[in-house]
C-alpha cells in the first residue's frame, strides 16, 4: 500500500509552524479565525479580541480579558473564549 | 461495510451525504441551537449517544458546571425617534443586546445623548466608534443605558458570543452601523430618544460531555482521541441560530471518521471520541476532559475538528503540547489526500489538550456562517466535509500504524 502518493496537498511550508500560533496552550488568545468573509474586518469589532468589547472594558467589568485575571482563570479552569 | 483496513478503501467509504444529514439533524428547530445546559443541548446529546452506540463503542457522559450562561429570555424591543419620525429596531439585525449588559426587563426611556460629552443623567448615551466601552464608563451617573456600534456579518445580523465580561451596571445595547451612524447624528442634533430594553439574564447550568470508546488503547500503541464540541450559542426569542457550520460540521466528520474507523484500525490503536459540550462559553468541556485524563495518566493523541463548512485556500491547523510527530502523520495524510494544511489560529478545545500536556491538533476548515441566524446548513459545503473526514481518516490511520518509535521528519523530542 502506498501511503505517500505525491500529490498537492499537506503542509506549505513547515508543519512545526503549527505550534507556534499565538494563543495556543492559552484559553483567551487568537480570535475566531475570519473565513469566507463572514466575520468582519480584524480590529474593526471583537474578531481582533476574544472576549466582548475592549481588553480595557473588559477589565473593568472584572472578566478574563486583563492578564491578571486571564492566568486566574487559566489556574481556575475557566475560560473566555470560543 | 467492510472489514478492509486498506487505507484507499477505508477512505472511499467516507460519505458526505452521510454528514450532511447529521448536519441537518443537529441544526433543526428541535434542537434549538444546543445551548449548553438547554434542552435543546440534551436532545442533541441523546442523539448523538445513540449514534455512537450503533457503532458499537461504549458510551457514557459527564457532567460539569457551568455558571453564569447569558440567555437574552425576550426579544428586546427597542424604538427611537427624532425629527424624522419614530424607528423600531430589528432584533439581531439593527440591534442586539451587548454579552456585558445589565439584565432590564422594563423598557427604559430617555433622550438621546453622545457619552462624554451629554449630562449622562436619564440619557441613552451613544458611545462614538473610536471610544472603547471602558472609557465610555467614566462618566454614566444616572444613565438610562449605552449604545455601542458592533459589525454585523455579511447578511446583515450580529453576533452572538455566550464568553465574555460579567455584567455591568448599565443596560448596554449594540447597533448596527448604520443605525449607529442614525443614532449619533440624532443625539448630537438633540430633539431625540430611545425606549429599550435588555432581558439578558445568566443561568448556572450543567454541561455534559459525551464519551464513547471504541477501542481500548494497548501499552505502546497510539492512544486516539477525536474530538468535536457540539454545543452552540443557542437561538434567541424569535431568531434561530442553528450552529450548521460551528459545529455540526466538526461532529458530522468525527463521526464519520469513527464508522469508518472502527471497524479497520490496526490492532494495538486506541480509538475513542469525547464530543464536547460548553465550547461556546469557554470551552469548559475540553477542560473539564483534560484534567480527568491527567488525573488518570493517560497520553492520548488529540484530534479536534471545529468548522468543516467551507474550505477555501488550506485547512487551518493548530497544534499544542508534544505534537510534533502527530503534526508529521498529519502532513502525510494531507499530501496523500491532497488536502493543503496551513498553520493557522484554531481557537478550541484543542487549546485545552494540548495546554494540559496533551499531543493536541485542531483542524478549521471554514464556516458558512459563524453565531448568527446566518450559520445554515445550505452553507455547509459537502466536498468540504468529505475533504475534511478523508484527512481525519487517513491521520488516524497513519497514526495507529505507525510505529511509535518512528522518528518525526520534523523533530519530535522524546
Amino acid at each position: 500500500m502506498s501511503q505517500n502518493t505525491p500529490t498537492a496537498g499537506g503542509f506549505t511550508g513547515d508543519p512545526a509552524a503549527a505550534l507556534q500560533i499565538t494563543g495556543s496552550g492559552a484559553c483567551c488568545g487568537s480570535p475566531a479565525q475570519a473565513v469566507g468573509g463572514i466575520l468582519p474586518p480584524a480590529g474593526a469589532t471583537a474578531s481582533g479580541d476574544p472576549c466582548c468589547g475592549t481588553r480595557r472594558a473588559a477589565r473593568a467589568a472584572d472578566s478574563c480579558c486583563g492578564t491578571e485575571a486571564r492566568a486566574d482563570a487559566i489556574a481556575a479552569g475557566q475560560g473566555c473564549c470560543s | 461495510m467492510t472489514s478492509s483496513s486498506n487505507l484507499a478503501d477505508l477512505l472511499e467509504q467516507v460519505s458526505a451525504d452521510r454528514m450532511v444529514a447529521t448536519i441537518a439533524i443537529l441544526a433543526s428547530d428541535p434542537l434549538a441551537g444546543r445551548r449548553v445546559g438547554s434542552t435543546g443541548g440534551a436532545a442533541a446529546r441523546a442523539w448523538l449517544l445513540d449514534q455512537l452506540a450503533a457503532v458499537g463503542a461504549d458510551v457514557r457522559t459527564e457532567e460539569f458546571p457551568v455558571r453564569a450562561v447569558p440567555q437574552v429570555y425576550a426579544a428586546p424591543t427597542v424604538t427611537w425617534g427624532g425629527r424624522d419620525g419614530t424607528t423600531e429596531l430589528v432584533f439581531g439585525r439593527q440591534v442586539a443586546i451587548h454579552p456585558a449588559s445589565a439584565d432590564r426587563p422594563d423598557i427604559r426611556r430617555g433622550a438621546l445623548g453622545v457619552v462624554g460629552k451629554d449630562d449622562p443623567a436619564g440619557r441613552w448615551l451613544v458611545v462614538p466608534a473610536d471610544v472603547s466601552l471602558f472609557d465610555a464608563y467614566r462618566d454614566t451617573r444616572g444613565a438610562a443605558g449605552l449604545l455601542v456600534r458592533r459589525p454585523v456579518d455579511a447578511e446583515g445580523w450580529h453576533f452572538t458570543m455566550l464568553a465574555g465580561p460579567d455584567p455591568g451596571p448599565l443596560p448596554v445595547l449594540t447597533l448596527d452601523p448604520d443605525t449607529h451612524h442614525a443614532v449619533l447624528t440624532a443625539a448630537t442634533a438633540r430633539d431625540s430618544w430611545l425606549a429599550g430594553a435588555t432581558p439578558l439574564r445568566r443561568d448556572d447550568v450543567t454541561g455534559a460531555n459525551i464519551h464513547a470508546c471504541l477501542r481500548q488503547p494497548v501499552p505502546a500503541g497510539a492512544d486516539l482521541l477525536l474530538t468535536a464540541h457540539y454545543d452552540g450559542v443557542g437561538d434567541h426569542p424569535g431568531l434561530r441560530l442553528p450552529g450548521a457550520s460551528d459545529n455540526a460540521t466538526g461532529v458530522a466528520v468525527v463521526l464519520e471518521a469513527v464508522r469508518v474507523l472502527a471497524p479497520a484500525l490496526p490492532a494495538g490503536a486506541g480509538l475513542s471520541v469525547a464530543l464536547l459540550d460548553g465550547e461556546e462559553v469557554g470551552a469548559l468541556g475540553s477542560a473539564h476532559h483534560a484534567s480527568q485524563l491527567r488525573a488518570a495518566g493517560a497520553a492520548p493523541l488529540v484530534i479536534n475538528v471545529d468548522g468543516a463548512g467551507r474550505l477555501e485556500g488550506a485547512v487551518a491547523v493548530e497544534a499544542g503540547g508534544p505534537a510534533h510527530r502527530l503534526l508529521a502523520l498529519l502532513d502525510q495524510a494531507g499530501r496523500h489526500t491532497g488536502i493543503p494544511l496551513a498553520a493557522g489560529p484554531v481557537a478550541s478545545d484543542n487549546r485545552r489538550y494540548g495546554g494540559a500536556g496533551f499531543a493536541a491538533v485542531g483542524i478549521g476548515a471554514g464556516m458558512g456562517g459563524y453565531h448568527s441566524p446566518a450559520d445554515t446548513p445550505d452553507k455547509v459545503d459537502p466536498a468540504t466535509l468529505g475533504a475534511i473526514a478523508r484527512l481525519v481518516v487517513a491521520t488516524a490511520h497513519l497514526t495507529a500504524a505507525a510505529p511509535a518509535t518512528l522518528s518525526s521528519p520534523i523533530g519530535d523530542k522524546r
